[in-house]
């Protein structure tokens, strides 16, 4: 991880300094200064320290393996038309969420569960992002909020008997955002909302156990998508804003400076898609697609469903 | 009136006070909700649902004023005028967007097929060439369109007449959902004077004449029923569409009713 720099100048007895320089990340190293002197006594002192990866999370929704097939609802099918129609879909979507604040949901909503299940589908497809670049660490991609949650974190820190000592934590970069949810109707994707960014989006910091130094990106769907997914797949008299779980991406580095692996379920939610890029290329291992099941399975939780444990 | 035994009446008043106990504790955190940075929407609702109380307008009114979202403010204005809050400052602040929706005569930015369904992903000639012409991006003056609708219905959810002059001008929009909500606005003030010029406007419209058939039901009339049949000639669409209108429709007559009476006591 470390080694001796092209700066330093020589080696010996007349050195006046030595360079030490980075290699590699995601990884720790020992640094040791020994003192041997003219009668042959020695001194000894050495750190370890660690540098994690520079580690980008995007959460994204991919509309094709979610986007329902021919066969799962006729075209003749009033919520079939009603959501392909851009003009039909504006007005259903309004009527959804006022049913919706009303605490209508999926028992009493009057829709067959084929009108449901492809509402669900239609709905996340038609709101759907591009697949995120090979490099998204850039302005205009950031800027341009095409993802649902996106974060970039690097941290150092050092270790002393096998644990992360807190005073040394520093980081290189911090920085986690919500994105936006583009309109479903028209079919260009004209207009994006707000989603809801969870009040500890962006906290990062080191765990109350001292075993993982971590930052979290978290949030869902705004006001309509919520009062929207209250009517299809909340409980009957459901209380709206509890209706909807969250996404959420936690990057986790440990005491020997790696990144923890990642599990959908724990430190990243179900759903959507997940791309993990480190010092600023996709990670081969970091890419976690979407599926339908998973979909059904994450529409099914409710606002419970959100990042607790490992934190501050 | 009967007597009540001794033991059932003090029963009865435990409970009462019980009940007002969780009522005031109920009210005090829906209040707290409001002051709150994470703006819970949902405490708005549940206050227009409350038995009314003295604190609740001031409430929401410095909730309005405190809050920088437009939706926000929107939502709280709602309420504030269906509690029965005639300040102009509201009206005037969910009027400004209808306004400017209902007023925009920009030609809609999606093309429609034969039969007069909006095509997905295709803006229309006409909407490319007026852009074209004023050096507008059309992307942008597409989103400025596609965020009409929200504004009228707003208005429209608020029942306020003095809307009535915005939604009859809204009818002559060239965005059909525009049109469509200012009908669900004019049926929810039950103008059914307005009827003929909703006729007029669905003559005059491209297409996307279902955005409007589907708000017909708010007016619960035979003459709305029957300009729909012509509009929506499908039986299946028009039940589909007459029992999701009708069933919100019921849900907000139910608590208006019940508000009227916990007010008349």
């Amino acid at each position: 991880m470390v080694g001796f720099s092209a700066s330093t100048p020589s080696v010996g007895p007349s050195a006046d300094h030595v360079t030490l320089a980075i290699i590699s990340t995601n990884d720790k190293a020992t640094i040791t200064l020994t003192y041997v002197s003219p009668c042959g006594a020695t001194a000894t002192d050495s750190f370890t320290f660690a540098l994690t990866n520079d580690t980008t999370v995007v959460a994204w929704i991919d509309k094709g393996p979610i986007f329902p097939g021919s066969g799962l609802l006729s075209p003749s099918d009033q919520v079939f038309m009603g959501l392909t129609d851009p003009t039909r879909c504006v007005g259903f979507l309004g009527l959804w969420a006022s049913y919706g604040q009303q605490g209508v949901g999926k028992v009493n909503n009057n829709l067959t569960a084929q009108e449901i299940q492809f509402a669900i589908q239609y709905l996340n497809a038609g709101s759907g992002n591009n697949q995120p670049p090979s490099n998204p660490n850039t302005f205009d991609y950031v800027n341009g909020q095409d993802y649902r949650l996106y974060q970039r974190f690097q941290a150092y820190y050092e270790i002393a008997n096998g644990a992360i000592n807190p005073a040394t934590v520093r980081y290189l970069t911090t920085y986690a955002t919500n994105g936006v949810t583009p309109e479903p109707c028209s079919g260009f994707q004209i207009l994006s909302v707000a989603s809801q960014p969870n009040p500890r989006n962006g906290e990062f910091g080191l765990t109350s156990d001292g075993s993982l130094v971590y930052q979290l990106n978290e949030a869902r769907v705004g006001t309509a998508g919520q009062q929207v997914n209250q009517f299809l797949n909340g409980p009957i008299f459901g209380n709206w804003v509890a209706a909807t779980p969250w996404i959420w991406s936690t990057i986790q580095f440990d005491a020997n400076g790696k990144t923890r692996s990642w599990i959908q379920g724990s430190n990243l939610q179900i759903f959507p898609a997940y791309q993990v890029f480190t010092n600023g290329s996709p990670y081969s291992l970091g890419s976690f697609p979407e599926s339908l099941a998973n979909l059904m399975s994450f529409i099914a939780l409710n606002t419970t469903s959100q990042y607790t444990v490992p934190s501050k | 009136m009967k007597p009540i035994w001794p033991a059932a009446q003090a029963a009865f008043a435990l409970l009462l006070l019980a009940l007002t106990v969780i009522g005031q504790d109920d009210l005090s955190a829906l209040l707290a909700q409001l002051g709150d940075n994470q703006f819970e929407i949902l405490a708005v609702g549940a206050l227009e649902a409350h038995t009314p109380d003295p604190r609740i307008m001031p409430a929401l009114e410095e909730a309005f004023d405190r809050r920088k979202a437009k939706e926000e403010k929107q939502e709280i204005a709602v309420t504030l005028i269906r509690l029965g809050n005639r300040s102009a400052k509201y009206f005037d602040f969910l009027a400004g967007f209808a306004r400017a929706a209902v007023d925009d005569r920009t030609p809609f930015f999606m093309d429609f097929d034969q039969n007069g369904r909006a095509i997905r992903g295709q803006f229309s000639a006409e909407f490319l060439n007026w852009c074209a012409i004023n050096h507008q991006d059309p992307k942008v003056t597409a989103a400025k369109q596609f965020g009409y609708p929200k504004d009228v219905l707003s208005l429209a959810r608020a029942k306020d007449p003095r809307a009535i002059e915005i939604f009859r001008k809204g009818l002559e929009s060239p965005y059909p959902n525009v049109v469509g909500f200012s009908v669900q606005g004019l049926a929810r003030l039950q103008d059914t004077a307005a009827m003929p010029l909703i006729e007029k406007a669905c003559e005059r419209l491209r297409g996307g004449r279902d955005a409007v058939a589907m708000e017909l039901p708010w007016f619960a009339t035979r003459e709305a029923e029957a300009l729909m049949e012509r509009l929506m000639p499908d039986r299946n669409d028009r039940d589909f569409m007459t029992r999701q209108i009708q069933g919100l429709r019921l849900i907000e007559l139910r608590q208006s009713v019940s508000r009227a009476a916990v007010n008349a006591k």
